[in-house]
């Protein structure tokens, strides 16, 4: 027994070299993002550090939470957020400014956030997601405008993110600005939420799982959702389409930033560059159908047909003011739980 | 009394006196770290302030209570938690004690295999429980489709996404509760009673009524108590089956702390639905149980 204490001792003294390896946490989505993560991002980054990276996986909200949990003591040394979120982020002081001078050139200027404190790793958009097969049997027309949203036979056929969601911020402006209004002035998009959209509602959903869910099992025909997502699906083979609304789709693009006063800054400054790599992003737009936001990038043409490339397809989709929006966001979410979500 | 062994016995009382109290410190210290500090600081942190630019402000007050106080909307999922909560518990006691009562009678062969029935729902995780239900209960779902075929005027009915669905998938998980604790309540139960009523020419029901039910209160009225506070603090099943239109007290909690990130005032929420519950015990026990139990002569 004793020789076996022995032995065990001196295999954990050979070990701690290994052990020592430095870590490095990395909060962000979880689902296929993670898996792409997991297979094209982390293991190149791992081995040239020598560093392991540990995955958190979670919504922007979560991983927002987590940074305003750890707050003055950060274990998370990167963290991946949607662009709204990623705002807010840098204002409440969580991300340090990027160090790699290199990386931020070599991003279109759109991609750079809050003075270099975080950069853009994918384009996407907030359009219309509809069940394909579904409107083709019951003869319906395809939606093109978001006020479609409101059409009659869609009654408890649609669903709508909440309003903690990203997605669902888009809609709400979107709704005010087709209706006059807009992120200044956003009391029409809340009478048409409430008035038009919600009799359509089956469900505010923000988790995409069970979003999918809802898709999968014909309870809701059509949704306001993410390009990416649907892109999932639709590798999945489910009939899901997805509709740039004649007004615009709302551009979302998934940010990155180094966390202030984590362990490990370097590293977490050079996750993040890694992130905007040519390779890494090439990798998310054949995987993730999500638009490359390196200049650089070259995709070839089957994969760059179906992604956003490029800055001018970037311009051409819609972009909100987001300062405007989290300024407001919080007597946002209050009304909208009492005036939209009943 | 004799003189010579008083010292010793002296030495034994107070060795008694604190016995106690060395034997329950381990126990003490575990509830006051896991269970008392967590709470304390639950409820310091509902005392201050958030902005949402700058996250939790240091300021010490009561305005998030003022706040819930005049809000309509946590007034709604106030009484809409403690509405279905009794629901619940009122369907789980009309289920739970009756079967309990079968099962008690049972051939000893059929009992266990029972018992394992009744408790599978406590088997299975919440997530797939509840996704189960959302697969039924669905406007294209297995009972709309059901009802459908047999010629149910009406359907598909709306079942998801309401409080019928909530109360469905509380029930569900909650039955086991009653039954458990009335039948260690019957087990306890002399068989010598059921048989001297029967005896005396009582019929079975009556036999349940007048003899066995007072005899099983305890029972019933612990196990009820158990499925209120478990209900009105139930987050998955309310939140998956009603979606988020309709909140409760512990839903709402969690869209403060994860969604609008506003800590302190999911504090409060989670503070008061403490609260209300603790009161809804301290209520029960007083004029219920007591009652019960006097009727029963087992409290003074």
């Amino acid at each position: 027994m004793r020789k076996l204490w022995l032995a065990a001792l001196a295999a954990m003294a050979v070990a701690a070299p290994a052990a020592a390896q430095q870590r490095l946490v990395v909060a962000a989505y979880g689902g296929s993002y993670e898996r792409i993560m997991r297979e094209a991002a982390i293991p190149e980054f791992e081995r040239a550090n020598n560093v392991r990276v540990d995955y958190l996986a979670g919504n922007s909200s979560d991983s927002l939470a987590r940074l305003q949990a750890q707050r003055g003591r950060q274990e998370i040394g990167v963290v991946l957020l949607d662009d709204g979120p990623m705002a807010q982020a840098i204002a409440l002081g969580f991300c340090q400014r990027v160090a790699d001078r290199e990386a931020l050139d070599s991003l279109y200027p759109i991609a750079v956030m809050g003075e270099g404190r975080a950069l853009g790793t994918g384009f996407g958009f907030t359009g219309i997601a509809y069940n394909s097969e579904l409107f083709r049997q019951r003869g319906l027309a395809p939606p093109q405008s978001w006020a479609d949203l409101g059409r009659p036979e869609f009654r408890r056929r649609l669903a709508v993110p909440g309003i903690d969601n990203t997605y669902g911020v888009h809609t709400l402006v979107m709704m005010a600005r087709i209706n006059g209004g807009g992120e200044r002035e956003i009391a029409p998009g809340f009478r048409a939420m409430r008035e038009r959209v919600n009799p359509n509602v089956l469900a505010y959903e923000s988790s995409p799982g069970k979003m999918s869910e809802l898709f999968q099992s014909g309870e809701i025909w059509l949704a306001v959702w993410g390009s990416s997502r649907v892109a999932a699906m639709k590798e999945a083979g489910f009939p899901l389409e997805i509709v740039r609304p004649r007004e615009g789709a709302v551009v979302l693009m998934t940010a990155t930033c180094a966390v202030e006063g984590a362990p490990n800054s370097d590293l977490a400054q050079k996750f993040v560059a890694h992130l905007v790599s040519p390779a890494v992003q090439a990798a998310f737009a054949a995987q993730y159908g999500s638009g490359p936001t390196n200049r650089h990038v070259q995709l070839p043409p089957d994969i760059a047909g179906r992604v956003i490339y490029g800055e001018a397809q970037v311009r051409e989709l819609v972009s909100l003011d987001w300062t405007a929006i989290n300024a407001s966001r919080t007597e946002w979410t209050r009304r909208w739980q009492r005036e939209v979500e009943r | 009394m004799q003189p010579g062994t008083r010292a010793p016995a002296r030495g034994a009382t107070s060795r008694r006196a604190t016995s106690p109290w060395v034997l329950m410190a381990p126990s003490t210290i575990v509830y006051a770290l896991v269970l008392l500090a967590p709470i304390a600081s639950v409820v310091a942190l509902s005392l201050q302030g958030f902005d949402f630019g700058r996250g939790i402000l240091p300021r010490w007050d009561l305005a998030n209570y003022v706040d819930l106080a005049t809000d309509p909307l946590f007034h709604e999922v106030l009484a809409r938690t403690f509405r279905v909560a009794a629901i619940v518990t009122a369907i789980c006691l009309a289920i739970g004690v009756p079967e309990a009562w079968i099962m008690h009678r049972m051939a000893p062969r059929w009992r266990g295999l029972m018992l394992l029935v009744v408790l599978g729902p406590l088997l299975v995780s919440v997530v797939v429980r509840t996704f189960g239900w959302m697969v039924l209960l669905g406007s294209n779902g297995l009972v709309n489709q059901a009802l459908e075929a047999i010629g149910v005027p009406g359907a598909p009915f709306r079942m998801m996404f309401t409080e019928f669905a909530i109360v469905l998938g509380l029930v569900h998980v909650m039955v086991p509760l009653v039954v458990l604790t009335v039948w260690a309540s019957l087990g306890r139960l002399d068989p010598a009673l059921g048989r001297a009523a029967e005896s005396l020419g009582a019929a079975t029901f009556t036999v349940f009524r007048r003899v066995v039910l007072p005899n099983i209160m305890p029972g019933v009225l612990g196990g009820a108590l158990m499925v209120f506070c478990l209900s009105a603090s139930a987050f998955a099943t309310p939140a998956m089956l009603g979606g988020r239109r309709l909140k409760v007290v512990a839903s709402m909690a969690y869209n403060e702390f994860l969604n609008t990130l506003n800590w302190p005032l999911g504090a409060a929420i989670a503070t008061l639905l403490l609260a209300a519950i603790l009161l809804a015990t301290l209520l029960w026990t007083r004029f219920v149980e007591r009652r019960a139990l006097r009727r029963l002569g087992v409290a003074a």
